[in-house]
């Protein structure tokens, strides 16, 4: 088949959290930018929690697990060598469309773990170079929060008050009180009010299948309309496989197939990649030529390397009371940083964030919620109606250090409907992680009992919670050490960037995504300050 | 339907005063059905029905599964507990015995019951500085008014 040529300024490739997030920055400037996405819009209505048989839907064709959710767009991700599943989302929105949407943001420390702390790797910026993004960020997402948290640095008033507590949270939060545990209002970008087409939280529950009402944020409903409204262009159904260079090393643009199985070329000025921190190095570790045997812009074989997830350990409590958890977002209310910054006098390094949440219907339940076990057989009612609108669960997020081994790569014996290899993701737990685990299992268990918790029951991580991708192309000012430079272009192709979680250095015990869509509005401020487009 | 899986999906979820055993609702014909839908859930349904056909002189079915194949046996069990807790009797006996609506969760979604509460800490400043002068200035700010309300204009000024 002959290829199809055409030549645009820049191209994004990805259209989920911060292709979004970029395309729009860039339009806003009058830059001619081109986006392609391997997926296909998606309407309110797919998030298919009006229908009676949403909880099927939800182990189904809304499952965050591509490997699962088979859609059309999904690639597949081999992860027989990973304990922890991906999940994602391939389409207009990308991972948005089914995230929970809590933000908080990174501290000022997070972007200096080695000289502070000694592990892992600093970022060639800081908390104050992306301070201006994250605000520009909270704006268009809309972001309801309380501001003011002696935890954070400083930030303007939120968009809409915080989402409620309900009332496992309001427990946990006296129970926070009493022990004298720092926590605050999550910051979210769940609208409380209504905020033009988008109507205020109803509370429905589950918002990981996506929000039918508009209240939880997607890119999908916030920064692409604005950027095509300024000009950007979009192409939906084209699946890139990979980037071209030419003999000078510099990028020419990207072979992709379309919807209609065409095979196409697009020449550009500058290729960015936002394909996520799995979709990514997989786009370029296919991308190898005579001049990168290793993939594109790997002269440093930093690329794959260093897949950090966030392990997960979660500690549900059982109450006495009904605290009707089936109500409210479902992954958070408060933010509970007490255990965030190091502490040399425990026997890890740097910390964790806990995190609230709620929101299993009546089939989750029964299946075992997050961590605990109901029976089968003969006692399995009564088990039900004991934990069904009575638990609580902390969630604890880690901040996982980069380790080399744990990677992505490509595994040529699968392909996806283009062709393209799948990604395999290889990842185990370090040691710093496990006692990091033992630590937040234990903080979370003492307060769902201070809380008034009868039973706790507890997994030292969720299997399933493989959804914060980063450090897989990390940003540094040793191009021996890292992929890409603290303007989010590779050390070795002058005109590629990647602007997704590839890029972190370090992982944070936060949710990432308002701080990788900060990294990428910056990385478009700094493109066109460059004048290179 | 098959009378082996009815024997399997009972001993999984036998019923009671309130609730309805999985044979009532007819959960084997519904597995079934869902199973349909996709390759690979059916050659495992097909394997579900093979497992129980050799083993249809032994009492007590799911048990013997669970011990003898235990992947077969999980992709089972949420195989019957999804037709089974989808069925609209059982969301109606779930609704009688909760205080869950018996509805989707959209349109309307759930009022969330809440109190509010105040935290405890609201002026300690708790954060690490990062060692830069920035990181200090901002804590000396921050400390001297915790409840400032800060402007965009001010935090854009904290750029290098
Ligand atoms: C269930 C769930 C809950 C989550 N909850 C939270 C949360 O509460 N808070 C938080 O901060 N984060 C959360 N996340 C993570 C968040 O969604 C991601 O961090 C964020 O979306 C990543 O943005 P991204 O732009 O890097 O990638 P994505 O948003 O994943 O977008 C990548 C896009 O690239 C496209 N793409 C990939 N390969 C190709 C190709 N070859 N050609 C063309 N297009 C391609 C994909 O189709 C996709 O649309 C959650 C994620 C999930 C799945
Ligand atoms: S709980 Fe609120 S934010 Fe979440 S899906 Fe329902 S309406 Fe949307």
């Amino acid at each position: 088949m002959t290829a199809l040529h055409d030549e645009v300024n820049v191209l994004v490739v990805g259209a989920g959290a911060a292709g979004a997030a970029f395309t729009w920055r860039l339009a806003s400037m009058g830059v001619a930018v081109t986006c392609l996405e391997q997926g296909e819009w998606q309407s309110p209505e797919s998030s298919l929690t009006s229908l009676e048989n949403w909880e099927s839907k939800r182990l189904r064709e809304r499952s965050p697990n591509p490997n699962i959710r088979r859609n059309a767009a999904d690639y597949p991700i081999l992860d027989d060598t990973s304990i922890i599943k991906p999940a994602i989302f391939n389409g207009v929105g990308g991972s948005t469309i089914l995230w929970s949407a809590h933000t908080p943001r990174f501290r000022p420390s997070d972007f200096r773990v080695k000289s502070l702390d000694g592990v892992g790797a600093d970022w060639p910026i800081s908390y104050w170079d992306l301070a201006e993004y994250y605000e520009i960020n909270d704006e268009i997402m809309g972001t309801s929060g309380s501001h003011g948290d002696p935890g954070n640095p400083p930030r303007t008033p939120r968009t809409t008050p915080p989402v409620p507590l309900g009332l496992a949270g309001s427990r946990i939060a006296d129970a926070l009180n009493d022990l004298k545990w720092h926590w605050w209002p999550s910051d979210g970008n769940i609208l409380t009010l209504d905020r033009g087409s988008r109507k205020a939280c109803n509370g429905c529950g589950p918002c990981e299948m996506g929000c039918a009402t508009g209240a939880r944020a997607s890119v999908d409903i916030t920064y692409w309309p604005e950027a095509l409204a300024l000009g950007a262009e979009l192409r939906t159904g084209a699946t890139v496989r990979r980037v071209l260079v030419d003999t000078t090393g510099r990028a020419t643009g990207v072979e992709w197939t379309d919807h209609a199985g065409q095979e196409r070329v697009t020449h550009a000025i500058v290729v960015v990649m936002a394909c996520n921190g799995v979709g990514t190095p997989r786009i370029l570790l296919n991308s190898v030529s005579k001049e990168h045997p290793r993939g594109l812009g790997n002269s440093s074989d930093q690329l794959g390397r260093n897949l950090m997830l966030h392990p997960i350990p979660v500690v549900t409590g059982v109450f006495d009371e009904d605290v009707q958890s089936w109500s409210g977002n479902d992954a958070f209310a408060l933010l509970i940083q007490e255990f965030y910054e190091n502490d040399e006098s425990r026997d890890f390094k740097r910390g964790y964030e806990m995190q609230v949440t709620r929101g299993q219907g009546p089939l989750v339940t029964a299946l075992g919620g997050f961590s605990h076990d109901i029976p089968w057989g003969l006692g399995h009612h009564e088990a039900f109606e004991k934990y069904f609108g009575h638990v609580a669960t902390v969630a604890v997020t880690c901040e996982d250090l980069p380790h080399p081994n744990n990677r992505v790569t490509i595994d040529p014996s699968v392909t996806d409907r283009c062709g393209v290899p799948a990604a395999r993701m290889s990842y185990e737990l370090e040691e710093n992680s496990k006692k990091m685990i033992k630590h937040g299992v234990k903080s979370a268990t003492a307060l769902l009992v201070k809380a008034g918790a009868r039973e706790t029951h507890a997994k030292p991580f969720a299997p399933s919670a493989g959804f914060h991708l980063m450090g897989t192309a990390r940003m540094g000012s040793n191009p021996k050490e890292s992929f890409v430079n603290q303007a989010c272009r590779s050390h070795d192709v002058p005109n590629l960037l990647v602007i997704d979680g590839s890029v972190f250095a370090s992982a944070g015990a936060v949710n990432p995504t308002p701080t990788l869509q900060a990294v990428a509005l910056r990385a478009a401020d700094l493109l066109r300050e460059d004048a290179l487009v | 339907m098959n009378t082996l899986l009815d024997r399997f999906t009972d001993d999984l979820l036998p019923g009671n005063d309130h609730w309805p055993a999985a044979t009532e609702i007819e959960v084997g014909a519904a597995m079934q059905h869902l199973a349909s839908t996709d390759s690979e859930q059916k050659s495992l349904f097909y394997r579900l029905l093979d497992f129980l056909e050799n083993h249809k002189e032994r009492p007590a079915l799911a048990e013997i599964l669970e011990a003898k194949d235990s992947e077969l046996f999980g992709f089972a069990k949420v195989l019957a507990f999804e037709a089974y807790y989808i069925h609209p009797k059982v969301r109606e006996v779930v609704a009688s015995r909760s205080m869950y609506a018996n509805r989707s969760p959209q349109p309307a979604g759930f009022p969330v019951v809440t109190r509010r509460v105040i935290p405890w800490n609201e002026d300690e400043i708790l954060w690490r500085s990062d060692g830069t002068e920035r990181s200090n200035e901002v804590l000396i700010e921050q400390k001297k008014d915790p409840k400032k309300t800060w402007t965009v204009e001010e935090i854009r000024q904290w750029r290098r």
